[in-house]
């Protein structure tokens, strides 16, 4: 029994500069179901918040979306359609403090987003703020309702946005990367409001972060980005258990603290690549420790590397049978790179 | 590794005086800290954001004026030393900071940065160590003391040697000895040798040598924090207090940073304070780990005793809350709200308005629910009474217009409490325990909030808010602040375990 909220197929976001078109989006496609969460991890520059902007129709200029489709419930938002489901979609930035405007109460944002999505007015609004605020964990919200952003503290901060956030009364809730800016122990509690928040709401979740371990514990099916494309997508427990492509074993291994011992931590080397033309060869080819002549000449294709009982894809040559160098449990045997 | 102590910080406090016209309490950003930094050891420093760590490094390295306290380095307390004291000493201790991009300079290339701490400290000023108690002479160049490495070695029969590593070779010094002086005439000019020195750190940090003439812009933060390392080796430093310096980058760049700061370690025999509040990289690079909280070492010990079996229970909340950890640890403790105002902290122990394992009073039979329920009542009360009050609230209070209704709404929304027909409030509670939280609550109404607070102290405060713990020896060189370690009280682990995981 599934229910689609949803549904990205082939998107393409690009930037046209000067010089040329950078491709920050390149052919992603994924879906998110009602009470899931979906991640979206990668570094830097690969791709992830453009991807969320593009979800909420927030690619400005001079980025475009080139190609693809976005649905929602079933209605195409490419091309336009996204003021009617402007309630729908909600989300929740990195930074609290550049999310919240200074100059007004935390009270006047939530009860504007109110007015604008449910339309409350007057003490029915300073009400339902109040239950907000108090939905979002910030005690004493009667007093508090009335105060400036920065009489907050951090957390609670981003406990206010995403109190603004749940004000549309949305089906879907995009993170993006909503706890990087906080403490461990704040961060601890804002996952675990998310985490209670989706529960009573049902809501679906589109989670975006660059660390492993809040995926780990918030998603339940994660996508890793590289350079604008999914390299993989599993459950979240058979990617942590099972990685298969190169850069998300890579990624997980790189991970400091995860092993006692003072052993050196395997890296990457190099640097995420700007895509700028089409895929004609893997693009993680050249800091892949893997990475064969045909890697340079054949743009993988997403294949299916689960034993059957689970959703897995990963885009490498290394699990297409089309190659002779397809052997990657050979491989990974010698590089030392399995978790423990 | 040697036990030597590099460095000993003993009792060391740092305030912020705003010096307003009222006198107000300074804020304790370092407030008593002790510990030795071993000869060699990586010392891990962690803790929430506003705990004091960053304002520690910098008081440890004397670019904050400390308080009081003493950090002594080689038998000098470098807190009180000014002028050539102080230049030497902050040639042998530098820093590394957070952000990459907004740590160098973006008018200057990257040769001219790294370049910079050696002309401002007339770099070089070489060491000459003669056989005999004959006097040096020479621009560039002054007798080395007793214990400093030298950098020219003039032997009795004056021949010369130069050290490995040393920006010159035999080549360019010429002696001139007599019976009473050693005359060293440096003839590589100090502007070469600086060039020479910039090109061997850039290879050092894993930069090419093309990066010289670049700009800051032109490098992404990975490289960006090789120069900020590169800066910060300049003048051969013995210490390096590292300020978060991977938390601004990508977990595979982070990686990189790592392994070459653990290699910059072993080969030159670097001391490093790292700073950070990601506990798995300090799991990873530390030897020893301090968990800092409000101004004050709450724990300190080996790197991996603590990670696995903390002692104090802030350590033991900070790594229940490690994204990723639940998968081990099973139920994580959530600590309620932020750490309070360093200006006024808590009495007795600092960790006492969040502690989960707070000593709670006998007398009271109350649940675990209405116990927290109680501490956040006693928190927010707190938060009213030193909040910035608008002019419409002064005038209301002074006019004895108080919100009342929201005084309520709070019991209600803390104790799961009823309200009656008639507007009084029924609490869940034994008797004697609502009582003191009516008494606390009609106090509130009237305005006195800070009285209020204090009512509840009087009547569920314990040994916790009334007394500063002292650093406890746990064992094994471990030491912990808390005052469930004495005898009298169950240890803060099973008291976690039982209230939370059961």
């Amino acid at each position: 029994m599934s229910d689609t909220l949803l549904s990205v197929e082939n998107l393409r976001t690009v930037f046209h500069t000067d010089k040329e078109t950078i491709r920050a989006v390149d052919g992603v496609s994924f879906d998110v179901q009602r009470g899931e969460t979906v991640g979206l991890v990668g570094e830097s520059g690969s791709g992830k918040s453009v991807t969320a902007r593009s979800v909420l129709g927030l690619v400005e200029e001079p980025g475009v979306i080139e190609e693809g489709s976005i649905q929602f419930r079933g209605d195409e938002l490419v091309g336009g359609n996204w003021d009617e489901h402007r309630g729908d979609i909600a989300i929740v930035f990195q930074d609290p403090m550049n999310s919240l405007n200074p100059v007004y109460t935390v009270g006047n944002q939530i009860k504007e987003a109110l007015r604008i999505h449910q339309d409350l007015r007057g003490q029915e609004a300073t009400d339902a703020a109040i239950e907000l605020l108090e939905d979002v964990g910030i005690p004493d919200a009667a007093r508090r309702v009335s105060e400036y952003p920065h009489q907050f503290s951090g957390g609670m901060r981003q406990r206010a946005v995403i109190a603004i956030a749940l004000a549309c009364d949305p089906d879907l809730l995009v993170c993006d990367e909503p706890t990087t800016a906080l403490d461990v122990t704040i961060q601890a509690q804002i996952l675990e409001l998310l985490d209670d928040l989706q529960r009573e709401e049902n809501l679906g979740v589109l989670f975006i972060t660059h660390d492993m371990g809040v995926i780990e514990e918030t998603t339940d099916r994660v996508n890793v980005m590289y350079a604008g494309e999914f390299v993989e997508s599993a459950p979240v427990d058979e990617l942590f258990d099972n990685p298969r492509h190169p850069y998300t074993r890579g990624l997980l291994a790189s991970i400091p603290g995860r092993t006692a011992g003072d052993e050196r931590l395997p890296t990457i080397e190099g640097e995420v690549p700007t895509s700028t033309s089409g895929p004609t060869s893997c693009r993680f080819a050249p800091r892949c420790p893997h990475a064969f002549d045909d890697c340079e000449q054949v743009h993988p294709e997403r294949i299916d590397v689960g034993d059957g009982t689970v959703d897995h894809e990963a885009a490498c040559l290394l699990y297409d049978d089309r190659f002779e160098e397809s052997a990657p449990e050979e491989k990974f045997a010698d590089d030392g790179g399995e978790r423990a | 590794m040697s036990a030597e102590p590099f460095l000993e910080v003993r009792d060391l406090k740092k305030y912020y005086d705003d010096g307003g016209l009222l006198g107000s309490d300074p804020v304790k950003a370092v407030d008593g800290v002790s510990f030795d930094i071993r000869e060699g050891e990586t010392l891990g420093l962690v803790g929430e954001s506003g705990c004091g760590k960053t304002t520690l490094g910098r008081t440890i390295l004397n670019l904050e004026k400390a308080t009081e306290g003493e950090v002594v380095a080689d038998e000098t307390d470098v807190t009180s030393i000014s002028g050539r004291e102080l230049r030497e000493w902050q040639s042998q201790a530098q820093m590394v900071f957070q952000d990459p991009e907004a740590s160098l300079n973006e008018r200057m290339t990257v040769g001219e940065i790294i370049r910079e701490p050696l002309d401002a400290h007339d770099w070089p000023d070489l060491a000459v160590s003669v056989g005999d108690d004959r006097e040096v002479s020479g621009k560039l160049v002054h007798r080395a003391e007793a214990g400093e490495r030298p950098d020219v070695t003039v032997g009795i029969d004056d021949s010369v040697t130069v050290r490995e590593n040393a920006p010159l070779s035999t080549d360019d010094v010429e002696v001139e000895a007599n019976e009473v002086e050693v005359s060293v005439e440096v003839t590589k000019h100090a502007s070469e040798m600086r060039e020479d020195r910039v090109r061997d750190l850039l290879e050092q940090v894993g930069l090419q040598e093309e990066h010289f003439y670049r700009y800051p812009h032109q490098f992404s933060g990975g490289q960006s924090q090789r120069v900020g390392i590169a800066r910060a080796l300049a003048l051969e430093p013995r210490f390096l207090v590292l300020d978060e310096p991977v938390s601004a980058l990508d977990v595979s760049v982070q990686a990189r940073i790592i392994n070459l700061l653990e290699d910059l370690q072993e080969e030159l025999g670097l001391t490093f304070l790292f700073i950070a509040h990601d506990l798995s990289v300090v799991r990873h690079i530390a030897d020893r780990v301090a968990v800092m909280y409000l101004g004050e070492v709450m724990e300190l010990g080996p790197t991996e005793e603590v990670f696995t079996d903390p002692s104090h229970p802030y350590t033991e909340s900070l790594l229940s809350a490690i994204p990723g950890s639940l998968v081990e640890t099973g139920e994580r403790i959530t600590l309620r709200g932020t750490p309070p105002s360093p200006r006024d902290p808590p009495t007795g122990c600092r960790f006492s308005t969040r502690c989960p394992a707070k000593i709670r009073p006998d007398e009271y039979s109350v649940s675990g629910e209405h116990w927290e329920a109680l501490d956040q009542l006693h928190s927010v009360l707190r938060a009213r009474a030193n909040a910035e009050k608008s002019i419409v609230d002064v005038v209301k209070e002074r006019l004895g217009v108080q919100d009342v209704s929201t005084v309520d709404e709070l019991l209600l929304e803390l104790f799961d409490a009823e309200e009656e027909a008639d507007g009084d409030i029924t609490l869940h509670m034994p008797d004697d325990a609502a009582s003191v939280v009516y008494e606390a609550v009609e106090m509130a109404r009237a305005g006195d909030e800070d009285g209020a607070a204090t009512r509840l102290d009087e009547a569920f405060g314990s040994v916790c808010t009334e007394e500063h713990p002292d650093a406890n020896d746990v064992g094994e060189g471990r030491e912990s602040r808390c005052l469930r370690h004495r005898e009298e009280y169950e240890d803060p682990g099973p008291v976690i375990e039982q209230r939370y995981r059961s």
